[in-house]
């Protein structure tokens, strides 16, 4: 019987080859990732306190600036108030022109405005006076026909009155719906 | 007990093993507890970070506050809702108002000083200041005047208006109109400036036009040429139509 010694040294130095790598790779493999990390944790730590102490400093500069301008921050401060108070305003402010305009838009040439009342909410009584009925159809036919459009500021008018004064003329008395959204 | 080249691969072994142990056990125990006070370090330079860079602008805001706002449109800010309510300097200003437009104040009403719940009430943070007003003149010098309080100082708003004819005048050629209107004006006291209030809030851009806008604004001292026209009856130009 052939015994083959040499294949046999072969595969046992391949073999011990192979765990002295393995060793090699976790010896040096652990001190490696071990200085790695202490490397990059103390290199991070003194970035940082080194960058915390400029930003400190800086902080520190420009706060005493802020710190001493505080009359111009109270001021900005008051300014930018009162724009919001003066814009908050504006947006809920009642366009009275705006309906005088419309309703005025309704009256027959030689009609008057004798009077507009806008105190019930969202409803403007108004007062015109006409000096003939020929006029009262011409009012009548411009509110049907200004109904329709959709620019109208009012959603529905009504015509509560009509009275004939003595000096002869007629005081119509129209109460007028605003559209919502107007 | 093994001999020669595998006692000492053993030993080798043995040793590399133990020096990873060693070495993770290091790291487990002293090393990874000091990465929670990197994490607080970066922390604390991102806040630091963020507060000069909120200051850096803030100061930039405020160079550009002094460099666009001047002294004149600070004032008109600072009169359209004044820090006090002051009846007299309104009372002015409504006559002023008033001759402008050719129209006559009739009577008018407002608190003044210690003024009266009724009269004053809070509106968000404004104070507001309800004045009654009765004017009389031609229908469309009064309306000019309705018109006016929307660009005057201090800013008012109309709460209530009705528009009425003075006995037979109108009929009979005087073109007289009344007007009743409630008027209400506000005054904010001057809060104390918070502190940081100005590295968060900052002025809009609609707030900006509205500042130039308020610049725009006519208030008592303005010299304007006189904006009444004369009485007119008809629809010729009532209102601008």
């Amino acid at each position: 019987m052939k015994i083959n010694i040499i294949r046999r040294d072969a595969l046992k130095y391949h073999r011990v080859r192979l765990i002295r790598r393995i060793n090699a790779l976790v010896t040096f493999g652990s001190i490696g990732l071990f200085s790695l990390a202490i490397v990059y944790m103390t290199s991070y730590f003194v970035y940082l306190g080194f960058r915390q102490n400029s930003l400190t400093q800086t902080a520190k500069e420009l706060q005493q600036s802020y710190n001493g301008r505080v009359r111009e921050v109270a001021a900005y401060t008051a300014v930018k108030e009162i724009a919001t108070a003066v814009n908050n305003l504006t947006e809920k402010r009642f366009k009275y022109k705006e309906f005088l305009n419309g309703i005025y838009a309704l009256l027959p040439p030689a009609a008057i405005l004798s009077s507009v009342d806008f105190g019930a909410p969202g409803v403007v009584v108004a007062g015109v006076r006409l000096s003939n009925l020929d006029d009262y159809d011409f009012l009548v036919n411009n509110v049907k026909n200004a109904s329709g459009s959709a620019n109208f500021l009012f959603s529905a008018i009504a015509n509560k009155q009509l009275t004939r004064e003595l000096t002869g003329s007629y005081l119509v008395r129209l109460e007028l719906k605003i559209k919502s959204g107007s | 007990m093994p001999v020669g080249l595998d006692a000492e691969l053993i030993k080798q072994s043995v040793l590399a093993g133990l020096t990873a142990i060693f070495l993770l056990s290091i790291f487990l125990f002293l090393v990874l507890p000091r990465f929670t006070d990197l994490a607080a370090a970066q922390k604390r330079v991102s806040d630091l970070e963020k507060n000069v860079n909120s200051l850096n602008r803030a100061l930039a805001v405020l160079d550009d506050f002094r460099d666009d706002v001047s002294l004149n449109t600070k004032e008109s800010v600072y009169l359209a809702i004044p820090t006090r309510f002051d009846p007299g300097y309104i009372l002015l200003a409504l006559r002023q108002l008033a001759l402008e437009n050719r129209v006559n104040i009739v009577s008018y009403s407002l608190g003044g000083g210690e003024v009266s719940k009724e009269e004053a009430a809070t509106k968000g943070n404004l104070t507001t200041h309800q004045v009654r007003l009765e004017i009389s003149g031609s229908p469309v010098n009064l309306i000019g005047f309705v018109d006016s309080i929307d660009s005057y100082l201090p800013v008012a708003s109309v709460s209530e208006l009705a528009l009425s004819e003075v006995g037979k005048i109108f009929t009979s050629g005087g073109g007289e109109s009344k007007l009743n209107l409630i008027l209400t004006y506000y005054h904010k006291p001057s809060p104390p400036v918070p502190a940081g209030f100005l590295l968060a809030n900052f002025l809009t851009p609609d707030e900006f036009s509205t500042i130039t806008a308020l610049t725009a604004f006519k208030r008592l001292g303005t010299v304007t040429p006189s904006e009444g026209v004369p009485t007119s009856f008809g629809k010729e130009n009532l209102f601008g139509l």
